[in-house]
């Protein structure tokens, strides 16, 4: 059961958006989130959504795959579309229910709420389908380079989170481990209150984190031991180069923002 | 007959391709003392857990005491405490401050009275060899390696199982931890008539032990029969990867070269006899 938690849902194809630099993806992602939230008109979302599908064909990828990627959000859009529905007053009334009243404008503020989150998850969520965990670490630890001058650690925090990613299969394996071996000495994880089920963690989480720590420490260990000394001067294996359609497709990201931001 | 299983197959996942369990049949009387042997990989630890339920087989059926617990909606808790299973490292499971309350963490999930409870922990502890007063306060997590395995054990012993599956216990212990845990599942089996299976690659321990001897492939069961009739089936052993215990294969060695002599023995007392009483009366230099 826990094997079906599934973290960072890159799909790995042979395409364009695939191989274009992580650095270029992420900031391509932050500018066009830019734009979603400066867009007015409906005709502004239409032609996001048109570039989200061309992407995703470009990408390869299975449209019905990266669609349910919006389920675990479907209740908060839905939340807040019966907000906005029943609290913006203006415009025409619609109509009136006991002491709900919906009005024309919250009709289409509610309506343009959830198309905007809905664009957003999508886009966003592009960027780790075609972009491997590793890969992603690294932009950002690029990304993070001209900060580092006012103190962010931006090679310390990149290493973490490669090992964080590292290791969530090998914790995921670990709970499975623990959990079976619990069953057998009779625990019970599924029935009973919430409170009841929240104390039958304990005898799966305490082993867990047991372990995680013993791992961390050998890790650090081995790490040592090895001469690792973080970011100075630091090499790497996949050195990252910005290539010519890097560029253009940068360019093409800017003009596309723009002209959404003009409309 | 206590366990049943039939056209037993496991996926482990719906895609994969390749099958953990492949057609197991397999039953296990009151009683027995079985070794279970495979070569890495070859299924022993998915097989052990369909026994109690903690993995449902993709097909087949398995019986314990008569009852089908791979029905819809059967309530495998009650299995659990028919069937102890000890994990491979199971010292990795401990969780509680005491290695007491560690221990009554089974009986108590059984619904048993404090009493009782007590009385378990107290026999399980004497069972494993730990004394009760010294250790009952002290924490797991200060216990050395083989402390912390005892304890476990007596966790799963606490629950006083008719069948008790081990999943390499011995695994890094030293020979007098291991001696100690061996003996403890000869009186289990002798004394307190349970039903052992044992998963393990050292060849003279199993042989020495076992009544019954399984051996796994691939997620076949290849082998099903007394330990002197399997290890008569040299070639397929080696062939899976397993040895013969050495003295075992002493007896081969001699008679490829051409002597007649026994060798369906397993244990160095046996073999030593057999060897002086076929040297005896010959010129062998
Ligand atoms: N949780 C799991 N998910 C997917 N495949 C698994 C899982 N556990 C085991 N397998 C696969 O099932 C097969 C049998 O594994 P199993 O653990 O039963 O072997 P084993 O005989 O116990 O080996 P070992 O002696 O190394 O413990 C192996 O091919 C393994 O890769
Ligand atoms: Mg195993």
């Amino acid at each position: 059961m826990l094997k079906s938690v599934t973290i960072g849902q890159y799909i790995y194809r042979d395409s364009l958006i695939h191989r274009l630099d992580a650095r270029i993806k992420i900031l391509a992602t932050l500018i066009v989130m830019i734009g979603l939230f400066m867009v007015d008109r409906f005709i502004g979302f239409g032609l996001v959504a048109v570039f989200v599908g061309t992407l995703i064909s470009l990408a390869k990828l299975p449209y019905k795959r990266v669609l349910r990627g919006l389920k675990p959000i479907i209740f908060i859009a839905i939340f807040t579309f019966i907000l906005h529905l029943f609290f913006t007053p203006g415009g025409e009334l619609l109509f009136k229910i006991g002491f709900l009243t919906v009005y024309e404008d919250g009709l289409v503020t509610g309506l343009f709420m959830v198309v905007r989150i809905l664009l957003l998850i999508l886009f966003t969520s592009l960027l780790t389908l075609t972009t491997s965990p590793i890969e992603l670490t690294d932009a950002i630890e690029y990304l993070l380079k001209p900060f580092q001058k006012v103190g962010v650690p931006a090679h310390e925090l990149a290493m973490m989170m490669t090992i964080a990613l590292r290791f969530i299969p090998t914790l995921m394996e670990e709970a499975d481990k623990i959990m079976k071996a619990q069953q057998a000495r009779g625990a019970d994880f599924e029935s009973g209150s919430l409170l009841r089920k929240a104390k039958s963690l304990i005898p799966l989480l305490i082993p867990l984190f047991i372990s995680a720590f013993r791992r961390a420490d050998d890790l650090a260990l081995a790490m040592e031991a090895r001469c690792y000394r973080g970011g100075e001067n630091r090499t790497r294996m996949n050195q990252l180069k910005y290539r010519v359609h890097d560029f253009i497709a940068f360019g093409l990201i800017i003009i596309f923002t723009v002209t959404l931001i003009i409309l | 007959m206590l366990i049943k299983l039939e056209n037993v197959s496991h996926l482990y996942e719906d895609q994969s391709t390749v099958a953990a369990l492949k057609d197991i049949n397999l039953t296990v009387n009151q009683n027995e003392f079985i070794g279970l042997v495979g070569h890495t990989g070859s299924g022993k630890s998915t097989l052990i857990q369909t026994l109690n339920g903690l993995i449902r087989p993709t097909r087949g059926k398995i019986f314990i005491e008569n009852e089908e617990i791979t029905s819809k909606g059967f309530d495998l808790k009650t299995i659990r405490r028919k069937i102890g299973l000890v994990f491979q490292y199971p010292e990795h499971q401990l969780f509680e401050e005491t290695v007491e309350k560690d221990i009554a963490f089974g009986p108590r999930n059984l619904g048993l009275s404090a009493n009782q409870i007590i009385d378990r922990v107290h026999w399980a502890m004497d069972m494993v060899q730990m004394d009760y007063d010294e250790f009952r306060q002290r924490s797991p997590f200060q216990l050395s390696g083989g402390q912390k395995r005892k304890v476990a054990i007596a966790g799963v012993l606490a629950m006083r199982p008719q069948v008790l599956i081990l999943d390499e216990p011995s695994a890094g212990l030293d020979p007098m931890g291991r001696n100690q845990l061996l003996q403890l599942l000869i009186r289990l089996n002798k004394e307190y008539q349970m039903t052992i299976i044992l998963v393990s690659h050292r060849m003279e321990e199993v042989a020495e032990l076992a009544d019954r001897l399984l051996v796994m492939n691939e997620g076949y069961l290849v082998l099903d029969d007394s330990p002197r009739e399997v290890f008569q089936n040299v070639n397929l052993l080696e062939e899976i990867g397993l040895g013969i215990p050495q003295v075992t294969r002493l007896l081969w060695e001699i008679k490829k070269r051409g002597y007649n002599i026994r060798t369906d023995l397993l244990t160095l007392k046996e073999v030593k006899e057999e060897i002086i009483s076929f040297t005896r009366g010959r010129e062998l230099c």
